[in-house]
């Protein structure tokens, strides 16, 4: 079980994401509906993990991902992406992220990538 | 297949859904006004684009594949309006708000269980596409070449990647795997080369060659550990020419015209192929009778030698889940699929002679084995029925089996149809076994209404030959009444018959 940031402007993701998480056992210790509440949630909780969207307002996921890792280069981050951001997957996963969950993903996905993360 | 993954079994979520997109309705409509009044506004265009994003997103998971194509749709012209390749026109932006519009009605009927209006999605859908000036973006040409490794060197070894079927950004998972040989060794080449490994790579498939004197088992760990592999293969050295690599064909091609570079790849002779195994079983076998001390390597070398010959059974069970996935949509069935044995090496003759047995025997298992989804509720079984396909091996025969958990075969039907086409005298009444074998009879079908599909007993006249005639193997079925039917293909395991 893992203490994990929840990052996304969709409070329905976020809540499905929540539902399979806890499923799991993992603990969400805190959420984000935007880029720039992430990397200040990130710091406040120093959580495990990081679950991060890449369309979110005010600053991107990737973005906010970038800040994060100059902070802390361990954190371990996994990607929401949609189908159609293959691009984008590809520039976080270079740019340091663990893994990535491609939407609409179902429980088993999520955790599945969210172990491997953890590994 | 089952349904896609939907949160209506959960009505609390279902409500957070409807709720958000309301909002972002909203937001999709506020945008579209504001538009109208500052055409050129950089801020407006990417509030637009997060609305109809999110929008899209929650639509997908919430089960409404019509309603996301067409918000998909919208999302591509936004994001190129984003990225200054296009002016929102007012017939642009006319049509945009038909897309609000519509996708408003929508989510209300669907808030009450309504059902969509696909042709009016459809319709709007295909406006976007032609508004956008391009046709649905066409696949990269896929086609495949199926080419031989040859032998590498006693330091290479080669690692050959299935990515899972339903895994959504091969690309990306081949950068992972990758990424995670890295500290194992040298990455030599790849196929696809490198530069092609981007995040539209569309391939299932990934072929690493690696300098590294790295254990089979750590190199395999560390492949699965990516996540969404389904299967590898490791050959090291000499091994490596019994592998088959699937290249795009103009990388193929490309690579067979471009400048010699020092290279991994060797073509081998079928027949020399057949020759060296052979050889090896002669000299083994006088080897073994003038000096028994080598018995075990020779048995070592000849068993090497056998394994260049089999390729895994996932090359047949690969091509499975999307064969059942298009059938099921063409016959309006669920079908939860299992398949077991992927590991099962088989030898290289069999998966092209089990290609259409296989299509045959599922599309019939579907299409006439399994219920209609309301058949099965009514009969007390679950609305998504399932099919099991499995691959197992003894010492001698590869046995492959199809399972449905349908109706099973109805004997009284099977025989008044075969009466009624002469295959039987109205005085005789053959045993269940021969009754069954009846239904590969040319022309035979017990299908009331001829589907689109498999209707005429087509198909199972061409499993019976293929597995019989060129085969020589044997060909059962089990059937029993309200629980399904059993196909079972038994053949000898080392392949066709010379």
């Amino acid at each position: 079980m893992a203490r994990i940031l929840v990052a996304d402007d969709a409070m329905f993701m976020r809540e499905t994401i929540k539902k399979a998480l806890l499923a799991g056992k993992h603990e969400v210790v805190g959420e984000a509906d935007n880029g720039r509440t992430a990397v200040q949630q990130f710091k406040r909780t120093n959580p495990d993990l990081v679950l991060m969207d890449i369309t979110m307002p005010q600053q991107d996921g990737l973005s906010a991902m970038t800040e994060i890792l100059q902070g802390s280069p361990e954190a371990r981050i996994v990607i929401c992406s949609a189908l159609g951001q293959e691009e984008k997957v590809m520039e976080a996963m270079a740019a340091g992220a663990r893994d990535y969950v491609t939407k609409p993903f179902n429980a088993d996905q999520l955790l599945a990538a969210v172990a491997r993360a953890l590994e | 297949m089952a349904a896609q993954h939907t949160e209506h079994e959960d009505p609390r979520l279902f409500a957070l859904f409807l709720d958000e997109a309301r909002t972002h309705l909203d937001q999709f409509a506020a945008g579209l006004a504001a538009l109208a009044h500052d055409p050129g506004s950089a801020d407006v265009v990417q509030e637009l684009f997060r609305a109809v994003h999110s929008l899209k997103g929650g639509c997908a998971f919430a089960g409404l594949p019509a309603l996301t194509t067409l918000l998909h749709r919208a999302e591509d012209l936004l994001g190129d309006a984003r990225d200054g390749t296009r002016t929102l026109t007012p017939a642009l932006q006319t049509l945009l708000a038909h897309v609000q519009a519509l996708a408003g009605i929508q989510l209300a009927a669907v808030a009450v269980d309504g059902p969509l209006n696909e042709p009016a999605l459809v319709a709007l859908t295909d406006a976007l596409v032609t508004a956008r000036g391009a046709a649905v973006e066409t696949a990269p040409e896929d086609t495949r070449r199926r080419t031989p490794l040859g032998a590498l060197p006693e330091a290479q070894v080669a690692l050959l990647v299935n990515f899972r079927e339903d895994c959504a950004m091969p690309g990306v998972r081949a950068f992972l795997v990758l990424r995670a040989l890295d500290g194992l060794g040298r990455v030599v080449d790849t196929v696809p080369a490198r530069a092609l490994i981007t995040g539209k790579m569309l391939g299932h498939r990934l072929l690493v060659v690696l300098e590294a004197d790295a254990e089979r088992d750590l190199l395999t760990a560390a492949i699965k550990g990516v996540g969404e592999v389904a299967w590898v293969r490791v050959a090291r050295g000499p091994l490596a020419a019994g592998m088959w690599v699937d290249m795009p064909a103009r990388e193929a091609a490309a690579r067979a015209a471009g400048p010699h570079e020092e290279h991994t790849f060797v073509r081998v002779d079928t027949e020399q192929l057949n020759a060296l195994t052979a050889l090896t079983t002669r000299i083994a076998t006088a080897v073994a009778a003038a000096v028994p001390a080598l018995v075990d390597d020779m048995t070592a070398l000849r068993t090497a030698v056998a394994a260049l010959h089999t390729v895994p059974a996932a090359e047949v069970l690969g091509r499975i889940p999307r064969l059942v996935q298009d059938t099921c949509l063409a016959v309006h069935k669920e079908v939860e699929l299992l398949l077991e044995g992927e590991d099962v090496p088989l030898h290289r003759s069999l998966p092209p002679l089990l290609a259409d047995p296989l299509l045959h025997l599922v599309r019939n298992a579907i299409d006439h084995g399994l219920e209609a989804p309301d058949v099965r509720m009514a009969a007390g079984k679950t609305a998504c029925g399932t099919l099991h396909l499995a691959i197992r091996a003894t010492a001698d025969t590869v046995q492959v089996s199809v399972r449905d958990d349908g109706a099973g075969i109805d004997a009284a039907r099977v025989l008044a149809r075969a009466r009624a086409a002469g295959l039987v005298a109205a005085d005789e009444t053959p045993a269940e076994t021969a009754l069954y074998r009846l239904l590969f009879a040319p022309g035979f079908s017990t299908a009331d209404a001829v589907t689109e599909l498999s209707g005429r007993g087509v198909g199972l006249d061409v499993v019976l030959r293929n597995i019989e005639e060129v085969l020589g193997g044997q060909v059962t079925i089990v059937t029993v009444p309200g629980e399904g039917t059993t196909f079972t293909l038994i053949m000898p395991r080392d392949g066709a018959r010379d």
